[in-house]
Parts: structure tokens; sequence; C-alpha cells
């Protein structure tokens, strides 16, 4: 049986993992992958409280992130194109015009 | 057989016995004459054998990304539906089925605003 | 299906909404209205975006005068139409016109003036009322991105410029990292207390004996979340970045709108904590003084105009994190002081800002941005009225009277002394007092120095009536902050009822 423990421990190990992508990662692409991995981290809370608690609010609330998370995605596709048309890189590397 | 499960087991068998069949079927009785256009890539596909390295053009991603925004949406039309002939019972149908078209019109109008900017055009 | 029967619709509940549907079918209007009848200018879209906004902001006071007294919480207690909600949904439409009217001339400077631009700028303002509005977590989340994800395509509107899109990447990307953050700590309050209603939330901790690990942990996780948002050190390192990247006047909307927007929901959230809120005074101590300094020493050393101003917004929401300290356990007239003054204190900072970022605005020309302050050299001489205008702005800032940065100072300081926390409000007045250094310089670039700036102002009537308008709120907040606290009270006792 799996306890909602099981599921939260679950829950925190992909939102570190994402966490540790964000910052390690240079690559835009990968680093959205992780943000999206910590956004469904999160999830996986959600539906575990949900499920412990025997309330429909964060299956709801899935719903929502699923969506923000999409949203997000778009925006972000949108800006890496932009970047990739002025530098031919998608590497944050080279994302260093301003500094101070 | 009060399984809930043996309805999936069904459904699935089903599934897969009636695709195998019907595939035979037409590779028995069909006629075959492949030629070079007949086996090309068939209308948007990507050649499957190659370098996967090639630069694919900026339009896919726009479609990608459009996609996925219209896409998601579907998931508050599922609970919705769901939940409908509760609120039904209680006198508020009218009320959320009204709530579902202003989100529906919504989407409606980010449709129309994609398509008359021109960003479905693919030329 | 526990829950299946919670909803109902209260009465009123549709109309209540009316501000921020009214934003919404604008910000669409204008979308559409560009794609199909496809005009050649623009400045009908202006009008349609400043006509929505203006009747938003008649319907909120008209709201606001009729409002009960007692909070009034609507969709089951998912949105909360009260006079704190309502006062924040006259700000917006406020700052968004200021915005606007200001943005006019860039826009069409750079070549950028289409359509969308008007309809993001309503979509962002649709997310700040809702989260304004939010009075549950599922709502303040919701609130957080509708406002957010408009502001990351504006700091990448200008996307010939590099710069843009440098600032909008970085903005973006540690926006959504934020946003996780504040998730997982609304997924642990949700997990421990069962509920996502702030108020629920409140009843729960005043309840518990605080054994609950989740709680503490939730809340500092939404800390780390919020101090991206308004850019509190340690998590401001997009700020300076994003704020030079942006285009001028979408620098504008984020040192304003989106600050004073995330400002309403801590407070709505934190007031919801505040049975808990103990075991974090030190953090938020340590929080406020690091963002009170930081900001304070880096703006120092920027000579680009824009730079020095991200890092000033910096300070500033350091100042009003300091605020958050003094609320108590159970509300008094201590937390309802230093909300007030809060309150007060955005207002002030809104205009000051706005000024300032409008100034820098017309000053600039398409060849010559002029965020280098050494090209305003002598620039008080030749453009009187721009000159004043901007030294009022950056006094202010600094906080010297009979300004509107002095009596939001002297409010909010003295509330969180009152509170006991001397030592960090000697700290906060000490680096206000170096702020001056960076603020005056400009002003010293202005008047004392030789007059071979290479600037070239446009100012156009719309620009210029923006400009006046902060000017003018500047100095009466200053010189009648009287005149308008009760109404700022007023809006603090509908915060106060919720709870």
């Amino acid at each position: 049986m799996v306890s909602t423990s099981h599921l939260l421990i679950l829950s925190a190990v992909l939102f570190a993992l994402g966490m540790a992508g964000v910052v390690i990662r240079r690559n835009v692409i990968i680093v959205m992958m992780c943000i999206e991995l910590m956004l469904n981290a999160v999830n996986v809370s959600f539906v575990a409280f949900a499920r412990q608690l025997g309330s429909i609010d964060g299956h709801i609330i899935v719903f929502f992130v699923m969506a923000v998370a999409a949203a997000e995605a778009g925006v972000g596709l949108a800006l890496v194109i932009a970047m990739f048309r002025h530098k031919s890189t998608v590497n944050l590397d080279h994302v260093n015009l301003m500094k101070g | 057989m009060d399984n809930p499960y043996v309805a999936l087991l069904f459904s699935f068998s089903f599934a897969i016995i009636f695709s195998l069949v019907f595939v035979n079927l037409s590779r028995i009785f069909g006629q075959s004459r492949p030629e070079s256009e007949k086996l090309d890539t068939y209308e948007c596909g990507a050649p499957p054998i190659g370098n996967a390295r090639t630069r694919i053009s900026v339009k896919f991603y726009m479609v990608a990304i459009l996609f996925i925004l219209f896409d998601i949406e579907a998931v508050f039309v599922y609970p919705w539906a769901v939940s409908l002939r509760s609120f039904v019972a209680k006198g508020m149908g009218t009320f959320v089925f009204v709530e579902m078209l202003i989100f529906l019109g919504m989407l409606f109008l980010g449709w129309l605003y994609v398509l008359k900017r021109g960003a479905l055009k693919w030329d | 299906m526990a829950n299946e029967a919670v909803f109902t619709l209260e009465p009123g509940a549709l109309s209540s909404l009316a501000p921020m549907s009214i934003v919404l079918a604008t910000a669409f209007l204008v979308l559409l209205w560009d794609v199909i009848a496809k005009p050649r200018d623009r400045g009908i879209l202006l009008g349609f975006s400043i006509a929505g906004l203006a009747l938003a902001a008649i319907v909120s006071l008209i709201l606001w005068s009729h409002a009960d007294p007692v909070s009034h919480t609507i969709f089951s207690g998912r949105l909360a139409i009260d006079r704190f909600s309502l006062f924040f949904n006259l700000v917006f439409s406020v700052v968004a016109t200021l915005v606007l009217m200001i943005s006019r001339d860039y826009l069409i400077r750079e070549q950028i003036d289409v359509g969308e631009y008007y309809a993001l700028i309503m979509f962002s303002v649709f997310g700040m009322m809702l989260l304004a509005a939010a009075a549950d977590l599922l709502m303040l989340f919701i609130g957080v991105e509708a406002m957010s994800i408009p502001v990351y395509v504006l700091v990448a509107f200008n996307r010939s410029r590099i710069r843009c899109i440098e600032g909008a990447l970085k903005y973006f990307i540690l926006g959504a990292f934020a946003t996780a953050f504040l998730l997982y700590g609304i997924a642990l309050l949700y997990g421990q207390t069962g509920t996502t209603s702030l108020a629920d939330i409140h009843t729960f901790l005043e309840g518990s004996s605080g054994s609950h690990v989740l709680v503490p942990v939730g809340i500092a996780l939404m800390i780390v979340g919020f101090g991206f948002k308004i850019g509190s050190v340690p998590f401001h390192m997009w700020t300076p970045d994003a704020y030079e990247g942006a285009a001028t006047p979408v620098t504008a909307i984020m040192a304003t709108g989106v600050k004073a927007a995330a400002f309403a929901a801590i407070i709505r959230a934190f007031l919801a904590f505040s049975p808990s809120l103990v075991m974090f005074r030190v953090v938020l101590w340590v929080i406020v003084a690091l963002t009170v300094v930081v900001g304070n020493i880096a703006a120092i050393r920027q000579l680009n105009l824009k730079r020095m101003l991200a890092y000033s917004s910096i300070a500033h929401s350091g100042y009003m994190l300091a605020a958050l300290l003094a609320i108590e356990p159970i509300w008094g007239p201590q937390t309802s002081n230093a909300m007030s003054s809060l309150l007060y204190y955005l207002l002030a900072y809104l205009f000051m800002n706005i000024g300032a970022f409008g100034v820098i605005v017309v000053v600039g020309s398409r060849e010559n941005e002029a965020v280098d302050v050494r090209d305003w050299a002598g620039l008080g001489f030749k453009y009187p009225w721009l000159g004043a205008a901007m030294a009022l702005f950056m006094l202010s800032l600094g906080g010297l009277p009979p300004t509107a940065g002095f009596f939001a100072k002297f409010y909010l300081f003295s509330a969180v002394v009152h509170a006991g926390y001397t030592p960090l409000i000697i700290l906060a007045v000490l680096m206000s007092a170096a702020s001056f250094f960076y603020y005056l310089r400009v002003v010293v670039y202005m008047y004392m120095q030789p007059s071979e700036g290479a600037c070239t102002p446009t100012v156009s009537p719309l620009a210029a009536v923006a400009i006046g308008v902060s000017a003018l709120a500047t100095l009466w907040l200053g010189i009648a902050p009287s005149a308008l606290f009760p109404f700022l009270e007023w809006a603090q006792r509908s915060v106060a009822v919720l709870l």
C-alpha cells in the first residue's frame, strides 16, 4: 500500500531534482523542462493530500496548475525562439549582456 | 463477474483483436501497388530516417505552442461535464452551463485572434 | 465526492465582479479590434483601454462606497470583493492608465505600436485585480500567473533589441522558478490544514498548538515565492536585468502595478498566517535588513538610471516588508496601523515611480535611450518643467519632506518602531539617508553640470499629463496626507473583518 508519506517523499525528490536542474543546467529548454518537473512534483503532492483528506480541492488545483504550466511553456518557448533568432544559441551562459 | 476491471479487459481485448483482424484482412484481400509517391511521408510528417539534428522550421514551434495552449484547456471541460448533472439537480444548471459557454467563448476569441493574426498561415 | 454541495452563488456575486470583467472584456476587445478592423492609428486602442480602465475605476468606486464594512466573499469564499480589493482595483486602474499614457510615444518611437501591447497590459491588470481579491490560495496562484505571464511577454515586447529578450528570459525563468516554490508552499499548507481558504487557514492556525510540521515549511516556501515577485534580497537577482532590458513603460508597470498587487496578496496571506508568524520574525528581520542594505548600496554605483531605479525599488520593497513585522498574532491597532501605512507607502511609491519612468521615457529617443545619468547634464535648465518634475520624484523617492515619500516613510517607520523594531528602523533610516547620494546625483547632473547632455526630449501632451498627474499626486500626498488617510483606514478595516 502506498501511503501519503511515500507520495510526499516522491514529490519532494522530484521537486529537488527539478530545482537542481534549473540551477545546474545551462540549456534553456532543459531549464524549462526542469521547471515543469517542479510544478508536476507539486501536483503529486496535491493529489496525495487530496486523497488523504478525501477532498476534491487538490484534484481541481492540479488542473489549474497544468493549464498554467502550459501557458508558461508557451511564453517560454516563444522567448527561446526569439533568443535563438538573435544569438543562434540556447545556452544561458551566452545571456550575459547586462551586468552589475 | 463483479470485478470492474473485467470490462476494461474486454475493452482492451476487443481493441487489439479488432485492429489485428482488419489490418490483416486488408493485407490479404487488398491490392498492393506501391509507388514512390505513395510511400512518401504523408502530409505533415518528417522523413523518419536521417540526421536528427537538422533545423526545423520555426513554424512548427508556432503550431506546437498554439497546440499546447488550446489542447490543455480541455481538462476543464471534463470535470464540468461530470458534475453538470448534480448542478442541474440543484437548479443551477443554467448558470453552470452559461459559465462553460463563457469559458469556451474566451477560447474562441483567442482562436479568432490567432486566425486573424495569421499565425496558422503556413506560407 | 465529499464536498460536492459546497458551491453556492451569493446574491450580487456577479455584479461585484464587474471591474474585473470590464478590464477583461476591454482586453479582448482591443486584441480583436486590432486584428479585425486593422486600424492604421492605434490611438483608438489606447482610447478603448483607457475608457475600460476608467469604467472599471468608476464601478470600483461605486462598489466601494456601497461595500459592506464586513468582508464580502463570493464563490464560496474564493474571492473577496471587499474594500481592500476595491481599493486596489482603483489603484491598478490609475497605474495602468498612467503607464499607457507614457507608453504611446515610446511605442511609436520604437515602431512597436501594435494592439497586443495594450491588450497585454489589460490582461495583466486583470491578473492584478484577481490577485488583490484572492481569498483562497488557488485564486492567489491563478492571480499571480494571470498577472505575470502577460508581463513576461511585455518585457520581451521590443524584440528587435536583444537586451529585451535577455531581460525577459531571466525574468521568465526566475519567475517560473519562484512560482514553483509558491505552489509547493500552497500544497503543503493545503495538506496540513485541509483547506485552501485563507480564512479557514487562519482559523486552523489559531486553534492549532503549533505542532504541525508542514505549516512553517509551507509558509517559508511561500515567502520565497513572494520574495522573488517583489524582488527582495536574496531573491532579487533578476530585478536589475529585467528592469534594464524591458521597454521603459513596461519597467514602470513592473515596478509599480506588479509590485503593488504582490503586496496586496502578501498582506492577505500574512494576515491569514498571523498566528504562526512569530517564528518567522527573525527570518523576516534578516530579509528586510538585507534588502534595504543591498538595494541601497548597489544603487549607489549605478550610473544607468533604469538599473538605479531597479535597485531603488528593491530597497523600497525592503521598507515595505518591514511593515509585515508589525503584524500581531491577533488583529489589533498595531497591525491595523502598520497595514494602513503600508498601503499609503504603496500609493506614494506608485506615483513617484511612474513619474520618474515617465520622465525617462520622454527624455530618451530612438537613438539614445538616455538611461545614462551623464546624458542628463544640464537638462534642468534646458527643460525646466521636466527637470523640476524629475527632481521632485527623486527627492520623494529619497524621502525629503514635504513630498509623499517622506510621509510614507514616516508613517511606516513609526508603525514598525511601535511594534518594537527600533534597531531595524535605525538601519532603514540610515540607509535611506545614504540613498540621497544616488537620488541627488540625478538632480546634480541636471542642474549643476554644464549643458552638454546629448538627449533631446520630446514631450507629447499625453505624457505631459501623466507626468503632471504623478507630480501633483506626489506633492498632494505629501502636503495633505490626512485628506487621504481615512480612505486607507477603511480599506484596512475590510481586511480586519476578513479574519
